[in-house]
């Protein structure tokens, strides 16, 4: 068995779960890594004050919000939890982090999808469902197998901040709709088949040792 | 050291009716206590045969590929007799002391894979023994009795949802306990090296008998026990025979020095509840009669029928689902359905129902909440017949959970689709916000576990020799020679004090809520567990319409979100 906990202390593992569970994407790990050792802000308190931009952005600009305004309120949210991401444990705060996250994602998606392009707020549905199976399917999996999902598929979902700016490329483009249902359908597929097939081969792994052992490791 | 090997090997695994897979584990069965009348307590007679033949067979039929017992010098004829032809491999090792039973259990744990380690006087249902053995999910666990110990001296415990914090023994205390450790420790391979690493420093500082330390300790123990507040001026008999009697446990406790070992260096140590089933470890064969006899009052089946049923579900799942739901499990059982068909039917009918919704008739909101509540029954029976059935399997926890909340967005989906086609609005922002808020409060109780576990690491790990678990500055176990200021002042500023003070009114709210019956079901309610949600869907899917119900789910959600915030930051300030 390769139990991915077996030498690493409990508290590395508890911090290692939060952090998948957060489902940040590399440009979130890029911003972190290079800003978060400059900025001594918790990482709760830059989450909630960058997600608070692009909600000032979009609750004062209704229905006119101007691409530009809304643009910067998700470059600074973007920012901020990007950061945030490379900010070390802040103990007592930690467990808010990937509540935090899917507010920030699945609230401003939801949120832009709503104000500013109501015909796909049903293929926004469509994409937090399958994004919630992959968010799901990571903490149930490190619950039963004690396994992290591949980086691949993190890599292929973008992290929370690559989608945040999908959806608002494709605002600002148009075909918002049609790119929504497209990643759901990508996302949700992918995510399915790897748990099945991961689920395969973890079954596979646990099949018991059918040779009794011998007697002789007992004469001594 | 003598050895006595015997009896061939055969794969185990009979008197289960149905082939399944299982780790095979190797048994370190410790018959080194003495009983009353002498000789070793493991070979007292229950009924018509020795507790420790009882306990292997018993074992034998849950996986044990082969027993070790560990017993005193003299005492391998008694063993031998009773556990002569059980079909399984057993042997038996006379060991002088704590300090060889110790070296014996390191070497065994050297080899091998996942062990158990149990004391041979344990008397339980075959029930309580499957329910560490045979579940998946629990790696190193324990059998464990929740609640106040009693009649347990020393063994004590204290687990949290993380697992076991503090484990006690003779020697060893703990702070605040709120279970008793029952002498059955299975480690899993992934921990052996764990086991190996306590077992030898037990073993260095038993080397030579007791450390002088370790007999103060417990000299000074004996002197606080109750006794002596009757007698103040000098030591009665007692506390020397109490002395003598810990000083005599500690060196036939094996088993919980490890498990103490074990916790100490920080093992994920999960628990198995015995809950209502009989428990007993016979000292005496006055004991021995009086356990078999109590024994064969329970009746196992529906014990064990009983203990299928979560105890930690909501309010509508306990008293509207789970009273019938578990005569469904029963009969599934005895027509052999496994709970991943339960699983799979319950996903199917969520489904069926999800389409009865989109349908926007009123007929099909009619539909859909039947339709939604069979689908949350078949979702209770398959739990409790992978309970009741112990045929526990990981893929099938994660199943259950990815179609517990694909059948809630489905359904959301299908309100949503219902809404546009028969009320003529579009709900799928509503529906989108009901999701988002459910992933959220679940990702706030996922994560508040996930760092429990973190909670654990923090929980000093005491070196062995010291007596207390080092759960700093509380209260009791501090010895005066600690610092004052060991008791941690967690809020300094006035802006600290402020919020200590609103922490300790939420919380002392929270504990005033607990202390009634009804007032813990009405926190159970609060948090808007699945049963509560589900029921929400049908009753206001079937009377009103879609808007309704998502409004009610957001409602609600956000009041249940507020309150664990607000619990969990009261609790975190205190603590």
């Amino acid at each position: 068995m390769t139990a991915v906990a077996a030498t690493e202390e409990p508290n590395e593992r508890a911090l290692a779960e939060l952090r998948a569970y957060c489902d940040d994407g590399p440009l979130a790990g890029l911003l972190g890594r290079l800003l978060g050792p400059f900025v001594p802000v918790p990482a709760p308190v830059l989450v909630i004050a960058g997600w608070l931009v692009p909600a000032a952005v979009l609750t004062l600009g209704g229905h006119d919000v101007s691409p530009a305004a809304l643009g910067a309120g998700m470059a600074a949210v973007v920012l901020a939890a990007g950061i945030a991401a490379g900010r070390p444990s802040s103990r007592r705060g930690d467990w808010s982090l990937p509540p935090l996250m899917r507010l920030v994602e699945y609230g401003l998606i939801l949120w832009l999808c709503i104000v500013a392009a109501s015909g796909a707020v049903a293929a926004c549905f469509a994409l937090l469902a399958a994004l919630a199976f992959r968010h799901y399917d990571t903490v149930y999996r490190l619950r039963s197998q004690r396994r992290f999902p591949p980086a691949w598929l993190r890599l292929l979902g973008g992290g929370w901040e690559g989608r945040l700016l999908f959806a608002y490329a494709f605002l600002v483009a148009g075909g918002l709709k049609t790119a929504l249902f497209a990643a759901a359908g990508v996302l949700g597929a992918v995510s399915v088949a790897e748990a099945a097939v991961a689920w395969g081969r973890w079954s596979a792994e646990q099949q018991p040792d059918t040779q009794a052992p011998g007697r002789e490791d007992l004469a001594e | 050291m003598a050895d006595i090997v015997r009896g061939p090997t055969r794969p185990s695994g009979e008197g289960d009716g149905h082939e399944r897979a299982r780790k095979l584990i190797t048994g370190v069965v410790l018959a080194t206590v003495a009983a009353g009348e002498g000789g070793p307590a493991a070979a007292l007679h229950c009924g018509d045969e020795p507790l420790v033949r009882r306990l292997v067979a018993q074992l034998a039929g849950l996986g044990l590929a082969r027993a070790v017992v560990i017993t005193r010098p003299g005492w391998e004829p008694a063993l031998e007799g009773a556990l002569n032809g059980l079909g399984v491999e057993v042997a038996i090792r006379a060991s002088p002391g704590l300090h060889d039973d110790l070296r014996t259990v390191a070497a065994i744990a050297r080899s091998g894979d996942a062990l158990l380690i149990a004391d041979g006087e344990v008397l339980t249902h075959r029930t309580a023994l499957a329910g560490l053995l045979d579940d998946p999910r629990l790696l190193t666990a324990i059998l464990e009795r929740a609640g106040a110990p009693d009649g347990m001296p020393w063994r004590h415990t204290r687990s949290a949802g993380a697992g076991v914090m503090s484990a006690g023994s003779a020697y060893h205390s703990v702070t605040k306990p709120n279970g008793a450790f029952l002498g059955l420790l299975k480690v899993d391979g992934a921990d052996r090296s764990k086991l190996v690493g306590v077992a030898e420093r037990l073993a260095k500082l038993t080397e030579g008998g007791l450390p002088g330390a370790w007999e103060e300790e417990l000299q000074r123990r004996a002197q606080r026990c109750p006794v002596a507040d009757q007698h103040s001026d000098r030591p009665p008999p007692a506390f020397e025979a109490e002395a003598v009697a810990r000083a005599s446990a500690i060196t036939q406790d094996v088993v919980a020095l490890l498990l103490v070992g074990l916790v100490r260096v920080g093992a994920h140590v999960q628990s198995s509840f015995v809950r209502e089933l009989f428990w007993a470890r016979p000292l005496s064969s006055g004991e021995a009669q009086a356990a078999a006899r109590d024994i064969a009052t329970y009746d196992e089946d529906r014990l064990a029928l009983d203990s299928a049923v979560k105890a930690t579900d909501g309010f509508f799942t306990t008293f509207f689902v789970s009273p019938y739901s578990k005569y469904i499990a029963r009969w599934a059982a005895r027509r052999g359905w496994t709970p991943n068909a339960v699983t799979t039917a319950s996903m199917a009918i969520g489904i069926a129902a999800a389409a009865a919704f989109a349908t926007g008739e009123r007929i099909g909101l009619v539909a859909g909440a039947v339709l939604l509540q069979a689908a949350f029954a078949a979702d209770c029976v398959d739990g409790q017949l992978a309970r009741y059935t112990r045929r526990f399997s990981s893929s099938g926890a994660w199943l259950d959970s990815i179609f517990d909340r694909a059948k809630e967005y489905t359904v959301f989906a299908g309100l949503a689709i219902g809404a546009t086609r028969g009320f003529g609005y579009d709900a799928w922002g509503l529906a989108a916000a009901a999701l988002t808020l459910q992933t959220i409060r679940h990702m706030i109780a996922f994560s508040l576990s996930a760092d429990a576990g973190e909670d654990r690491a923090r929980f000093p790990n005491a070196p062995l020799e010291q007596p207390h678990d080092g759960a700093g500055g509380r209260a009791e176990q501090a010895p005066a020679s600690r610092a004052p200021s060991a008791r941690r002042s967690p809020a300094t500023s006035p802006l600290g004090r402020l919020a200590a003070r609103a922490a300790r009114r939420t919380l002392s709210f929270s504990r005033s809520l607990n202390r009634r019956e009804a007032a813990l079901w009405v926190k159970r309610i609060i948090v808007f567990p699945i049963g509560e949600r589900f029921a929400v869907i049908s009753i206001t899917a079937a009377v009103a319409t879609p808007r309704t119900t998502f409004v009610v789910l957001l409602a609600w959600g956000a009041v249940a979100a507020a309150y664990s915030i607000a619990g969990h930051l009261a609790r975190s300030m205190l603590v």
